[in-house]
């Protein structure tokens, strides 16, 4: 409930914010802070300095690239998804993802850029971005690049932005008539996920990837192979499902045995592929 | 007829029954007006942190606080050593053998659960307390935890070296004629084993107090939110070696007790002693995370060969079980009203066969031991 | 300013005052509101930011209090609940939670006041769903909530 000393820098632009990242070792980017206060009220995580994105205006929109692709920045508070003309048109299993994090006071404050870089194998963001096949740029001294979703989320709060680099946005395709679909189980109405699952369905091609059954989130491609070619009737996406369980080897703890998350994760894909294919335009 | 003008204004035209009557607190609550005990502030007032145990059974080898006492800002410690020599332990409202166990406000030589105070530190701000508390050095020697009733029979691993034993009470309720009634009834329901799971009531507002010793008189006034000012006062006087006239509760508003503000009086003595020895009111406001590990635990109970005589038309005509009430490691209960005060494991035989019996109204609920806030979760292994 | 400090003058605006404050870098703004302002009618019920006792408005916006360092509210507009009643004169949903029979203890009351201030001045005619949605954050452990549901919505009932 009380953090240790730490420093603090609030910079005005990405550039110095990327520059204070890399000059101090122990550096940590503080975007709504929904996740890092929180570790470093249990003195669980203590930073020497915290490095303030508040003031990066640049980081906080939303748009359209040039290719079409929805643009998010990474300090886009999940509050700000939900409220968004742009992801209601282009993508809106974002919103209604986000929607679903927690509570209002911090939907008000998280950012999905802080979703994304803590990379808690439970989080909401994670497998949902797979599935969508976005895309992450990274901003560092050396430059600016951008990385796969796949390339991104490397273990337990392990990602692609390395020591003086920030995530600076979140592209995803707009959905062009595909349907997105998002099923788990959490602990309580809305806590934290046992097992989730996201969907993408197209005409003949479905993404699927499942959270919280290892460090990162797992693109079930046995099931993706048996769904290609477009049959999504019930019976179909239930038998693609067979044999997704015993392929996992998610961990067992105080909220349910890896046999129960075997179960959970067959269900939660099930789930995800019908809602996303009943919601194809 | 009566006419009521009430504070909020209103004019009632009838009698109070079956009236919604508005509350006169309402008001200065709903503007953030209350004054629960953390409102309050003193002069050159510190605020403790209490440094406690990771281990659910250890042998405390030793305390080092001279690190913390080089921290600016800290005004002073307290440990088990000194809690030993400045006051006599609680005492126990049992019977042999648990009437025998020595219970003082921290740990003292051993620490019997997780989150059991060891010693408390008291600085100038919250967060420098909280600073100091980390660089209080305690070295433990591991014991072997013990974290079940029904192990706890065994005595194999025993808390209380004064007590002998970890069953502190045992003695069977035997009322009317069970066996007849077991004989007459259309069924008999065999449980082999209920368990009832310790919870927390978890009030919104922590526990804490802020303590202020008055030197010329050697009172203690303590502006905290205790539920039973009046039974904490008797815990801590003896203990204190003062008189209850010595100790003034002030409490205001209290965000809620349920149980969970009626084992203070171990919290509270640290902080007298604290408030004494620094020569300044001192401050503690309990931590959610201590309150789930450290403070009053509802029961958890065990019942083993439950048999339950019952006729056909669903009347219960008597029972026949072995009740264990695992007290954890040292149970503060004041509240146990003439009924033993278990400690440990209370072993209960229940047979009660009538007639007249009728669920809810059996004999037995006159003489089962009232809930049991035990103070803590000792037997959680870390 | 880019310069790792560990302490810091913010400039912010405190139910309508604008102050300027010396704050240590670490301190949580529930503290800041608490112990360095005085305004202790925001209340701390957790240590993990699950409870909503300290449900402040920042920027207009529901957050809490103990989830932001006091320095991140440099710069903005911070409300809390002894901001609600204007000389005393308690708003309709202050007056609601009284006749309702909202709050027992009145430990949650502010945070859940303060959270339902936010939902009305966005949605001023919420369904009951709508309010069990906006207070998700909020936990009371003395009234079963029920009570406090019905104020809110009688408060966007009377349009």
């Amino acid at each position: 409930m009380l953090l240790r000393e730490v420093e603090y820098a609030r910079p005005a632009t990405v550039e110095e914010a990327v520059a204070v990242l890399a000059a101090h070792e122990g550096a940590r980017a503080l975007a709504g802070g929904q996740t890092l206060i929180n570790v470093m009220k249990q003195r669980a995580a203590a930073p020497e300095v915290l490095v303030d994105l508040a003031d990066l205006d640049e980081l906080r929109e939303i748009g359209f690239s040039s290719d079409g692709m929805l643009e998010i920045g990474a300090m886009v508070t999940c509050a700000q998804l939900q409220g968004s003309s742009e992801v209601d048109v282009a993508r809106p299993i974002l919103a209604d993802v986000a929607g679903t994090i927690a509570d209002v006071q911090v939907r008000n404050r998280g950012t999905i850029g802080g979703n994304v870089c803590v990379s808690d194998p439970t989080n909401h963001f994670p497998p949902l971005l797979v599935a969508l096949d976005a895309t992450f740029t990274i901003r560092g001294a050396a430059g600016e690049r951008t990385v796969s979703a796949g390339e991104f989320f490397l273990g337990v709060y392990m990602t692609a932005v390395g020591e003086g680099e920030l995530l600076t946005k979140i592209n995803v395709p707009a959905s062009s008539g595909a349907g997105d679909g998002y099923a788990g189980l959490t602990i309580g109405a809305h806590g934290t996920y046992i097992v989730n699952s996201a969907a993408t369905v197209t005409g003949d091609a479905a993404r699927v990837a499942i959270g919280c059954v290892a460090a990162s989130p797992v693109r079930a491609t046995a099931m993706e192979e048996r769904l290609a070619g477009g049959d999504y009737s019930e019976t179909a996406v239930r038998a693609s499902a067979d044999g997704l369980g015993s392929s996992l080897d998610p961990p067992s703890d105080v909220h349910g045995s890896a046999d129960f998350r075997r179960h959970l994760a067959e269900i939660s894909a099930v789930r995800a592929v019908l809602q996303a294919a009943g919601r194809r335009r | 007829m009566m006419t009521t003008v009430t504070e909020q204004g209103r004019t009632l035209e009838k009698g109070f029954v079956g009236q919604s009557i508005p509350r006169k607190e309402d008001k200065r609550l709903v503007q953030g007006q209350g004054t629960f005990f953390d409102d309050v502030r003193r002069h050159g007032m510190g605020y403790v942190h209490f440094v406690r145990s990771p281990y659910a059974h250890a042998k405390i080898v030793s305390i080092d606080v001279s690190k913390a006492l080089e921290l600016e800002g800290v005004y002073g410690t307290i440990t088990g050593d000194e809690v030993a020599i400045h006051t006599d332990p609680f005492f126990e409202m049992s019977v042999e053998p648990g009437g025998n166990i020595k219970d003082y406000a921290l740990a003292v030589g051993r620490v019997r659960h997780m989150g059991e105070p060891v010693a408390a530190v008291c600085a100038a701000t919250r967060e420098l307390a909280r600073d100091a508390a980390e660089l209080i050095e305690v070295e433990y020697d591991e014991l072997a935890v013990l974290v079940d009733a029904q192990e706890a029979l065994k005595d194999e691993v025993v808390l209380h070296d004064d007590a002998g034993s970890n069953v502190v009470w045992s003695g069977v309720f035997d009322w009317g004629d069970v066996d007849a009634a077991l004989a007459e009834a259309d069924h008999v329901v065999k449980i082999d084993k209920l368990h009832f799971h310790r919870f927390s009531s978890t009030p919104l507002e922590c526990a804490g107090a802020l303590v202020e010793y008055d030197k010329g008189t050697g009172e203690w006034t303590l502006t905290c939110n205790h539920q039973m000012p009046g039974v904490g006062a008797i815990w801590m006087a003896p203990a204190l070696r003062t008189g209850i006239d010595k100790l003034r509760f002030v409490t205001h508003d209290i965000g809620g007790g349920f149980g969970n503000k009626i084992c203070l009086h171990p919290q509270y003595v640290v902080l007298c002693l604290m408030a004494r020895k620094l020569g300044r009111p001192v401050q503690w406001t309990e931590w959610r995370t201590d309150q789930h590990t450290a403070n009053a635990h509802g029961n958890e109970r065990t019942f083993l060969d439950v048999e339950v005589a019952v006729k056909a038309d669903g009347e219960m005509i008597g029972f026949s079980c072995k009740a264990l009430d695992d007290c954890d490691g040292a149970l503060q209960d004041p509240n146990a009203s003439g009924a033993p005060c278990v400690r440990f494991v209370a072993v209960h035989g229940w047979k009660a066969g009538t007639r007249d019996a009728k669920i809810g109204d059996a004999p037995l609920g006159r003489a089962y031991p009232r809930e049991l806030s035990a103070r803590a979760d000792r037997y959680r292994s870390s | 300013m880019a310069e790792p400090v560990t302490s810091r003058t913010v400039s912010l605006e405190v139910n309508g005052e604008q102050l300027e404050y010396d704050v240590p870098t670490r301190r949580l703004l529930v503290h800041f509101l608490r112990d360095d302002l005085g305004l202790t009618g925001t209340h701390i019920g957790c240590d993990t930011g699950n409870c909503g006792a300290c449900t402040v408005h920042v920027n207009g916006e529901a957050v809490k209090s103990c989830m932001l360092l006091a320095v991140q509210a440099d710069g903005t507009k911070v409300s809390t609940v002894e901001g609600l009643a204007a000389d005393g004169e308690l708003t309709a949903l202050q007056q609601a939670f009284n006749e309702h029979h909202a709050l027992q203890c009145g430990y949650c009351t502010p945070g859940m006041l303060m959270s339902a201030t936010a939902l009305l001045a966005r949605n001023p005619h919420p369904t009951e769903e709508d309010v069990r949605y906006a207070l998700q954050g909020n936990i009371c452990r003395c009234t079963g909530y029920v009570n406090i549901v019905d104020a809110v919505v009688a408060t966007g009932g009377k349009g």
